[in-house]
């Protein structure tokens, strides 16, 4: 009946075979080698009786001495193979028998076979001694086999958990080993931020059902005093082995075992395995937990290193355009007289200049927030890219003035599922950065053709190259190339187009034209089927 | 010139903007009145009789939108809206319950004069007429003729709506939505892909570089203009 409920409830369960197979089968082994049942008696008896009838043959020609020495030989090697109790038997029935049959009279019982009485007691202390040497040395055979066992199952659970560093898979590593050895469910327990108990790792799928509301005041007892509890394992009873997992002395977590079978708990060398195997998962699991606490550490590095260069950039950044601009004004406040016609352009056109790109660099940083804070929402409706590239290059005219385009869109470019907004201030950046980045006066290149279900836009523009390990660099935020020109712009302008790019589920990357120059290429997926009506 | 005189109410609650506009409007030969606030609009509206209202959306008492709806309720004057980047539902809200055009923060004076000169274009009875001009791009309304330098170009009939539509906004944005339901009708005023498509095709047979168009304009997100 114990075997059904357990089937009930889920639990995952091993034939007899399956252990034996299984390198880490270690429960029932002892009784299957060292088999003493009714079985070895009578093939004991067997052998004695075998024995004896030969001796009495033998008789005439060996002298009734050496003989009885050869009765030794069935007794020492019973006790070696079945132990002590048939040893005992056998030579009891050795002695006798050929007492009876062979031992002047025959078939009786005589007088002089009182001597034999100290055969019968010298043989009956060789059939012991050996006999309990014998089973000693079957069962130091059989404990070792079991320390083998035991070391090789938790080599092998420490192999398997000492690669990973994640928590939730060092977790799920533990439970499903000692499930297999324990031929029962495991959960384990750690707490969470608030110091509350909850369910990291489980041996079978429905974890939480698994818990009632006393079991988690035990879970809670065991976290909080440190002391194992539970496995008393009374028969018929279904009981939970409640181990914690302590390092440093301290509690990190609660290991739930509920054996197979209840006959688990009566075996010390089981529960030795056990209470190692939780000493083994409490350094495991804290070490995935300072592993998390390390990765936390370094993001929290980074960010603070991105806020330092950001205020560094900024103050550069709004500081170079805002000294042009107040330096032309106050010039044309104070000085106006003095300055020709011409003169008080360029100095207007100075201040255009500077305001335009402190509103390129507020518009950026905005971007730049937007990807950061996540709260980034794709509008996305049906777009034309020639219809976009058009409103970009219109955005761009002033600073393309200088710049011949070559313009190559595919006949038949299909419609792209796409916030227009995003993609067209990725172009944007594009031109922006393909215009700063190319020799002078030299050719920008826009293609766009589709392949499969996406779209390939590529920005090509002469100039340097970019040095082969900044390849994927140049989209990190505040990157900017070492470049002999002095090349202004925040170096935001890349990452806002990978940032937008991925958020279509696109791709953004850069390559170096082998005939001078840089191309960079993003594909956007046309995102769905245009729904005719 | 249609400028002369032409009264403008700009509605602001910043007095930067309240002051530039003044000095700039009057020196292009505008008359201008100014208010600060929603309500104030709504009074110098009826008392001042604007020809054309500049207003921002973001005013202090009132929503931008509530003025355009109290205004509409009674008067046909074009109001321009005055908003921020990245308010494209905002203003998609407001060119829908009536106003005529819309400017982003920061713009030059002169894409707000092109505007303020469409808008009064607009009002002066152009679109009665029969033919439009558009540099080189001449549209013949009672001939139901497109012409570019003179050469004339074979439109399909969706296509000749298209551009009708567009001409005679002269200037003027429309929606998405506007376009839409102009041109195919009311319940097609979701599908923007009949509208890109078409819009492709408009543009490789009217402009010259139909990557880098002059007169099809897109105000993406937005809708349409033709210049």
């Amino acid at each position: 009946m114990l075997q059904a409920n357990l089937r009930d409830r889920g639990l995952i369960l091993m034939d007899r075979k399956q252990w034996k197979n299984s390198d880490t089968a270690i429960s029932e082994e002892r009784e299957d080698d060292f088999h003493v049942g009714p079985v070895s008696y009578f093939l004991a008896l067997l052998l004695m009786l075998a024995v004896t009838v030969i001796a009495g043959i033998l008789t005439p020609y060996l002298g009734l001495a050496n003989v009885v020495m050869i009765l030794l030989l069935p007794i020492l090697f019973t006790a070696a193979r079945w132990g002590t109790g048939p040893a005992v038997t056998s030579a009891a029935v050795g002695v006798l028998t050929f007492d009876y049959l062979y031992v002047h009279p025959a078939f009786a019982f005589g007088i002089p076979d009182l001597k034999y009485l100290v055969s019968l007691i010298i043989f009956l202390l060789v059939a012991f001694i050996t006999g309990t040497l014998s089973t000693r040395l079957q069962q130091q055979v059989i404990s070792a086999r079991h320390r083998e066992a035991r070391m090789s199952a938790l080599y092998s659970l420490s192999r398997d958990i000492a690669a990973v560093s994640e928590l939730n898979k060092v977790a799920e590593s533990i439970v499903n080993k000692v499930a297999e050895i324990t031929g029962g469910k495991v959960v384990l327990l750690l707490p969470d931020k608030n110091d509350r108990l909850e369910i990291i790792g489980c041996s079978v799928p429905d974890g939480d059902s698994l818990i009632n509301d006393n079991e988690r005041v035990m879970f809670k007892q065991v976290f909080e005093q440190g002391n194992k509890a539970g496995g008393t394992g009374a028969p018929g009873t279904s009981d939970t082995l409640y181990l914690p997992l302590i390092t440093d002395g301290r509690p990190r977590g609660v290991l739930g075992v509920h054996a197979g079978s209840p006959g688990f708990y009566s075996q010390p060398e089981q529960l030795m395995l056990l209470e190692a195997f939780s000493s083994l998962s409490a350094m495991a699991v804290t070490r995935a937990q300072l592993a998390e606490q390390a990765k936390t550490a370094e993001m929290l590095a980074e960010s603070e290193r991105l806020r330092t260069a950001l205020f560094s950039s900024l103050s550069h950044d709004f500081r170079t355009p805002l000294s042009s601009i107040i330096g032309a004004v106050s010039e044309l406040l104070e000085s106006d007289a003095v300055y020709t016609p011409q003169v008080r352009k360029e100095l207007l056109t100075s201040i255009q200049v500077g305001a335009l790109r402190m509103n390129r660099f507020v518009s950026n940083l905005l971007d730049m927030a937007k990807l950061e804070s996540g709260i980034l929402q794709l509008n996305k409706e049906w777009c034309d890219i020639q219809d976009i590239i058009g409103v970009a290059l219109g955005r761009m005219d002033y600073s393309l003035a200088n710049s011949p385009l070559k313009i190559d869109i595919q006949q038949d470019l299909p419609l792209i599922k796409a916030d227009i907004i995003l993609i067209e201030q990725v172009l944007v950046n594009l031109i922006d950065n393909a215009i700063k980045y190319s020799t002078p006066g030299t050719e920008i290149t826009i293609s766009a053709r589709s392949v499969g279900m996406d779209v390939y836009i590529s920005m090509a523009n002469r100039g340097q190259h970019i040095p082969s390990e900044d390849m994927e660099k140049i989209f990190n935020k505040f990157y900017r190339l070492k470049s002999l020109r002095r090349i202004s712009g925040t170096g935001l302008g890349l990452a806002i187009c990978k940032g937008f790019i991925e958020a279509h589920k696109g791709k953004i990357w850069a390559r170096n034209d082998p005939a001078g120059g840089v191309v960079i290429t993003f594909t956007l997926p046309v995102g769905g089927v245009i729904p005719y009506k | 010139m249609i400028n002369q005189g032409a009264r403008i109410l700009v509605v602001d609650d910043e007095t930067q903007i309240l002051k530039l506009l003044g000095v700039t409007l009057t020196s292009h030969g505008f008359k201008v009145n100014e208010a600060a606030t929603g309500q104030e609009a709504l009074m110098q509206v009826s008392s001042y009789k604007p020809d054309v209202i500049i207003l921002d959306l973001g005013l202090p008492d009132m929503d931008g939108l509530e003025v355009i709806q109290s205004l509409r309720k009674w008067t046909k004057t074009p109001i321009i809206i005055l908003s921020a980047r990245e308010q494209e539902h905002d203003k998609i809200i407001a060119l829908d319950a009536g106003a005529d055009d819309y400017l982003t923060k920061p713009f030059g004076m002169g894409e707000l004069l092109a505007r303020i000169r469409a808008a009064l274009r607009h009002i002066a009875g152009l679109q009665n007429e029969p033919v439009l001009n558009f540099d080189d791009l001449v549209i013949d309304l009672a001939h139901r003729r497109v012409n570019i330098s003179e050469k004339e170009i074979k439109l399909s009939p969706t296509e000749y709506e298209l551009v009708k539509n567009l001409a005679i906004g002269a200037g003027k944005v429309l929606t998405h939505k506007y376009l839409l339901r102009a041109v195919w009708g009311p319940s097609y005023e979701n599908d923007v892909h009949y509208l890109r498509v078409y819009m492709g095709q408009l543009r490789r047979k009217i402009e010259a570089d139909p990557s880098r168009p002059k007169h099809i304009i897109t105000e993406p997100g937005i809708g349409y203009r033709l210049l």
